[in-house]
């Protein structure tokens, strides 16, 4: 057989394989999406019968401490520690901790909060870099603030923890707002289920374009430029038909580390954030499921799909790309170091479904469909691509990507409306369509670059590069 | 499989076309149902409101002689709002307007839904319309599957004044969900004395975390009669127990139970110490100085947290005592002295105090000497480098004993 034979015979294989790969992932986003329509809509139910406020003043509510890492956040440090110390929640402490910023993170807390510097003990539970300094807020008691040497973000975490004084903490990143009841909001399963529940996370969405004033999102509108609205209608996705039906499998790998809370006892447990990968907050659930199953007890891990917690996204691809290099290497990394999960029984549905799933079909499907775009030119020159199929296969891909995006947009329609406007609904819906035309592939082609660079062993944080809360909606700013 | 592929194609796309009409079609519907709402609102609440103020016998009078289906949910929206902030004869009035437009019979016929949502909501509304009358059904809801619907019961059964809720209430605490917990220990504090007796009978077969709950519930009636009882609770078998009592009786207040509760500082377990000092501090009860200082050294460090916060409540002399404090023997008391002068500030007053001549110069001298001794000088160091008196920055200094920070003081 020729060497074109040969070749001709691999791509009509690596066809059908494609074929297979993608009648299988399409089964589980709809299998997902459906579980996640169930869910969403119960939780509507139950949200209006929550009493939020009696859960407030009550006394029996569980403290929490809300961690904050900062690192050069001077332009929004002051906005979210603002929105924290409003939020509606009995008792609780904001943490922030300063890790090592070269700008003014820390002379803008101490202005904005009367810092002065305490002798409070701080307890090194968890083995961090030095702290220098650990300072109390005169106008709020309940705002502490730890100055260390720079340590990345897991590191800081683990000061913050360190420093906690209560049984739950919640981790938020210093870009954030997040809205009034949240904390009520994702408490709630740990106090439906106190024995079990062990994290608990939160719908992630996107502030650019929305108007913050005083720590607070005012108005909630799309950006006006496409890359950001492109990452609305993708978190819409990801959390709204993704987070919500892996939560409901009970094989939930990520809670988002913009916004996520944990009991403090299991996370200290397991030795607190690691710096081995690039994606602490995806380490840290895995880490969490694994102890949890083989010390074989109760537990689980929670997506709410409601306690919003509103964040900036890259407006440029330089910055997209970065953050996406980062989180796909980190999925590799926590993949690779906890591959004794994967398939592996004793683990339960984490293993045997999430697993292999994120292995097969988010660390490796960008490669496919790269590699895909590749066999058609190569079939195209080679005189074996079948034009009518490649097209009704391409038509069939787009429709679905589409309908995925549309069903998430419904999810949020029938559900929690956060952007009222008709304006607003027509971008997302047009958006919708546009991202399987370009944007999807770009995606794809980050994620294979982030590949080779795990595999390189480059690491770098891919940091976002602030603009800061304005009091106008950033749209008015350009 | 190019026939298949079409079929997907077909398939895919109505389901895309089906649910962006969905959405639209959804959204002009909700909006134009809210506006014309809003509307009939602005026309028909005027016209609720005059029935209420006492300007119509009835609202079927006040509303022109009937309510059309449309202005019906209006109508309703409009009373359970209203009903939620008025007192006295209004609310009473509000309250016929419910059962006077047959909503009453309305929700009576949702308890039996087969939506769990619609019987809590049901449940809910005939809370707030004050329906006597639908005290049996609401009693029978109390056996619903949905626990949601039973709370909902529960509490429209307190706020159409049954006590016969209560015993149903007290057995829902036994549920281990905290959420649900809190929100029945709501509806027993909001019924008010009335739920303590048979709270207080019910005690001894109520589950452990139950137990607490009903402390708690006790705590936010604040019943002076209830003491006695709480005393008792002091000796019970569970140290959780015995450290919610603590807490009920500070936040009740009662000075008959400092003794009680200074006993309580030296009990076995740690929690009922904490918050027996925590208690003690609350109640201001001067005599407990002694046993709150000697609590400052005790090997837990809530305990000594809550001690110093009681001294520091105690007004001038526990601050006295925490200054005290500052030359013990005991490390841990030291400590705990320094963080909570520092806290409440009296470290800055001291140092603004050492170039004072006389006896307040000597005195803030010796506290900021102690504080240098223990060890804990963060806040000192801060003092010396940003203190506006340039004598107090040098005096810091020198007591820091660093002659480069005095240098760079001066």
């Amino acid at each position: 057989m020729s060497v074109i034979g040969l070749l001709q015979d691999a791509i009509v294989g690596f066809n059908v394989f494609v074929l297979g790969y993608f009648l299988a992932l399409n089964t589980i986003y709809l299998i997902l999406f459906l579980l996640s329509l169930f869910e969403v809509l119960r939780f509507v139910r139950r949200t209006f019968f929550s009493d939020y406020r009696q859960i407030m003043q009550s006394e029996m509510t569980w403290p929490i401490s809300v961690l904050i890492p900062a690192r050069d956040e001077e332009k929004t440090i002051v906005e979210t520690v603002r929105s924290l110390l409003m939020i509606n929640y009995g008792e609780f402490e904001v943490i922030v901790v300063n890790d090592g910023s070269g700008d003014a993170t820390l002379r803008r807390l101490a202005d904005a909060y009367e810092l002065r510097r305490t002798d409070r003990p701080y307890r090194r539970v968890l083995p961090t870099g030095h702290v220098r300094g650990i300072y109390g807020s005169l106008a709020h008691p309940n705002l502490h603030v730890v100055d260390k040497e720079h340590g990345g973000k897991a590191d800081a975490l683990n000061a913050g923890i360190n420093l906690a004084r209560y049984p739950l903490f919640c981790s938020i990143d210093a870009d954030s707002v997040i809205e009034d009841n949240a904390l009520l909001r994702v408490v709630k399963p740990f106090m439906e289920r106190p024995e079990e529940t062990v994290a608990a996370g939160g719908i992630v969405r996107i502030v650019n374009g929305c108007e913050v004033r005083e720590g607070r999102v005012t108005r909630v509108a799309l950006p006006d430029r496409a890359l950001p609205i492109l990452q609305v209608v993708e978190y819409l996705r990801a959390f709204l038909t993704g987070r919500v039906g892996w939560s409901n499998l009970q094989s939930l790998l990520i809670i988002s580390g913009a916004f996520g809370i944990y009991r403090k006892r299991e996370v200290l447990e397991i030795g607190g954030y690691t710096h081995d990968t690039d994606t602490e907050d995806l380490d840290l659930v895995v880490r969490l499921h694994e102890h949890m199953r083989r010390a074989k007890r109760r537990y689980r891990v929670v997506f709410v799909p409601d306690p919003v917690c509103w964040t900036e996204c890259p407006e440029t691809l330089a910055v997209l790309a970065r953050q996406r290099n980062r989180w796909h290497r980190g999925l590799l990394q926590t993949l690779w170091i906890h591959k004794r999960m994967f398939l592996n029984p004793r683990y339960g549905s984490v293993g045997l479904f999430a697993f292999p799933y994120f292995a097969v079909f988010e660390l490796l499907g960008p490669f496919v469909e790269t590699f895909g775009y590749v066999a058609v030119v190569v079939s195209y020159v080679l005189g074996i691509l079948d034009v009518p199929f490649f097209l009704m296969f391409v038509a069939v891909a787009f429709l679905y990507g589409t309908f995925l995006s549309i069903a998430a947009i419904l999810l949020e329609e029938i559900s929690f409306r956060r952007y009222p406007g008709w304006t607003d609904i027509a971008k997302l819906l047009a958006y919708g369509i546009l991202e399987n035309f370009g944007y999807r592939q770009l995606l794809s082609a980050m994620k294979v670059k982030a590949f080779w660079d795990a595999i390189r062993r480059r690491r770098a944080w891919g940091r976002m590069q602030r603009r800061g809360f304005r009091s106008e909606a950033v749209s008015a700013s350009r | 499989m190019r026939g298949a592929l079409v079929v997907a194609i077909v398939l895919v796309a109505l389901s895309f076309l089906a649910l962006t009409a969905s959405i639209l079609l959804g959204k002009a519907w909700r909006e134009l149902r809210d506006k014309r709402r809003r509307r009939r609102r602005r026309a028909l609440e005027p016209l609720v409101l005059d029935y209420a103020h006492g300007g119509q016998v009835s609202i079927l009078a006040a509303l022109g002689g009937g309510v059309t289906a449309g202005d019906e949910p209006v109508v309703q929206a409009i009373l359970l709002d209203h009903v939620q902030r008025v007192r006295g004869v209004e609310r009473d009035r509000l309250r016929r307007a419910f059962d006077e437009l047959g909503l009453v019979d309305r929700y009576v016929v949702g308890l039996s839904s087969p939506r769990w949502w619609r019987r809590a909501e049901a449940a809910e509304h005939l809370g707030l319309a004050g329906a006597a009358r639908a005290a049996p059904r609401l009693a029978a809801a109390l056996e619903d599957d949905v626990p949601e619907v039973r709370l909902r019961a529960a509490k429209a059964l307190g706020a159409v004044g049954g006590r016969t809720a209560v015993a149903p209430l007290l057995r829902a605490l036994a549920a281990p969900n905290r959420w649900s917990t809190i929100r029945i220990a709501d509806v027993l504090a909001d019924m008010g004395p009335k739920v303590l007796e048979e709270l207080q009978d019910a005690f001894p077969s109520l589950a452990a975390h139950a137990k607490l709950a009903a402390l708690d519930i006790i705590a936010r009636i604040h019943p002076v009669e209830s003491v006695p009882w709480l005393l008792a609770r002091l000796s019970d078998g569970g140290p959780d127990v015995r450290a919610r009592a603590a807490h009920a009786l500070g936040v009740i207040g009662a000075p008959d139970a400092s003794p009680s509760l200074r006993a309580a500082l030296v009990d076995p377990e740690w929690p009922v110490r904490a918050m027996a000092a925590k208690a003690l501090g609350r109640i201001h009860d001067v005599e407990s100085i002694p046993g709150l200082r000697a609590a400052l050294m005790d090997r837990d460090w809530w305990v000594r947290a809550n001690a110093a916060v009681a001294l520091r409540r105690l007004g001038p002399s526990g601050i006295d005592a925490l200054e005290g404090a500052l030359a013990d023997e005991d490390p841990y008391a030291r400590h705990q002295a320094c963080l909570m002068l520092e806290e409440a500030g009296v470290l800055d007053r001291r140092v603004a105090q050492l170039v004072a001549p006389g006896s307040a110069g000597v005195a803030a001298e010796w506290v900021v000497a102690r504080f240098v001794e223990s060890g804990l000088t963060g806040r000192l160091r801060e003092i010396a480098a940003t203190q506006a008196d340039e004598r107090v920055r040098l005096e810091v200094a020198r007591l820091l004993g660093a002659p480069a920070a005095a240098e760079s003081a001066r």
